[in-house]
């Protein structure tokens, strides 16, 4: 028997531009960055944010939203930001717990990405659960164009897991071009040999700065913009040089 | 209606299938309107030369803590909670336990999703 999803998904995201969120642990600032990254972006394109985590969803936190989709030919998501769109399992979950197995895991993935009516939302960033979960896996089986832009934060534990994610990234023939590492502990990395070893691996590495007081932004995100501190530079580069000309 | 998205993937999977007779199976939990569905999709398919049939396939559901097994007619779910459910079958783990033993935890064996079977290739 054929899922009919398998080519539903092909079509749906054949002119996407998609860049996975990925990080081998926890708490390093995944969806933290998928929201810093859609925030910039946001002022080129529109931009598709998908919550992956369907066990742990918080992207709808982050964006301070209620909002849920509308349905017409599809589901079509709500603007959480001008130009931002999000895309929640907490759509049907609303708050409750849902704890999924990991067939349920990807059907969930195929049934959520058929049926949302992408319209002209270019730009889709994933962001995922940590470690080499089943969105990730469905991620190489369904979207092999997709991009996978990797988090650490700047702990030895964190490079050394990140490493081996790499390594399978690399083995996929996947494209990793940006390592993001989050300013979360007080460590000099350059102290650390892991680092170098990973670092090698990208086109470019990102410090995302500590930023004091970021979840009292979440209602007013636009007042980031008034922080002295150049990851929106940063981040506004990463558009320029490797997503412009894709999605514009 | 996401039964147009729906009716979309079936038509880019009979494209993909070169087929010329198919039967569309539709699980019960899915909660499609099989008629819009149906007329989407012949709808999509129009001018080519695809001998449709569809059939329902009613949704059951096998308990992984003490296996017992049990069918989505039998459970008692309100208005909200069967939309909720149209649009994302696995979120039913949030309103239905095992009637046996409580658990959540519990597999929908059939019933689910929209699948293509019996294709004769041209």
């Amino acid at each position: 028997m054929i899922d009919i999803r398998v080519e539903g998904i092909k079509k749906n995201l054949e002119n996407k531009k998609i860049i996975v969120i990925c990080g081998s642990k926890g708490g390093v600032g995944k969806s933290t960055l998928t929201f810093l990254l859609s925030l910039v972006f946001s002022r080129f394109v529109k931009v598709g944010v998908c919550d992956l985590d369907f066990t742990g969803s918080s992207l709808h936190i982050i964006f301070n939203s209620t909002s849920t989709f509308k349905e017409e030919d599809g589901i079509v998501l709500p603007e959480v930001l001008k130009n931002v769109f999000l895309l929640s399992v907490n759509f049907f979950s609303k708050d409750n717990p849902l704890a999924l197995r990991g067939e349920e895991i990807t059907d969930v993935f195929l049934e959520l990405l058929t049926i949302t009516n992408w319209k002209d939302i270019n730009l889709l960033l994933f962001d995922t659960p940590p470690t080499l979960t089943d969105p990730i896996l469905d991620i190489f089986r369904f979207l092999p164009k997709a991009e996978f832009w990797v988090v650490s934060s700047n702990s030895i534990l964190s490079f050394h897991t990140t490493l081996k994610f790499v390594k399978l990234l690399k083995e996929m023939k996947k494209e990793i071009p940006i390592l993001f590492v989050n300013r979360i502990f007080e460590n000099d990395v350059k102290e650390m040999d892991v680092y170098e070893e990973l670092a090698k691996n990208f086109e470019k590495v990102v410090f995302v700065p500590f930023i004091k007081d970021l979840e009292s932004f979440y209602i007013d995100p636009y007042k980031l913009f008034d922080l002295e501190i150049t990851l929106f530079n940063e981040l506004q580069y990463l558009f320029t040089q490797f997503l412009r000309k894709e999605v514009s | 209606m996401h039964e147009f998205s729906l009716a979309r993937a079936a038509k880019e999977t009979i494209l993909s299938l070169n087929c010329n007779r198919i039967i569309v199976y539709i699980g019960q939990i899915q909660q499609i309107d099989i008629d819009l569905f149906k007329n989407a999709l012949l709808s999509e398919l129009n001018g080519m030369d695809v001998n449709v049939s569809f059939q329902e396939v009613k949704a059951k559901f096998k308990c992984n803590v003490c296996a017992n097994e049990f069918y989505y007619d039998e459970i008692d779910l309100s208005e909200e909670e069967k939309e909720d459910i149209h649009f994302l079958p696995e979120s039913i783990h949030i309103f239905v336990k095992c009637p046996k033993c409580f658990s959540n935890d519990f597999k929908i064996v059939e019933g689910r999703g929209v699948f293509i079977e019996k294709c004769e290739t041209k």
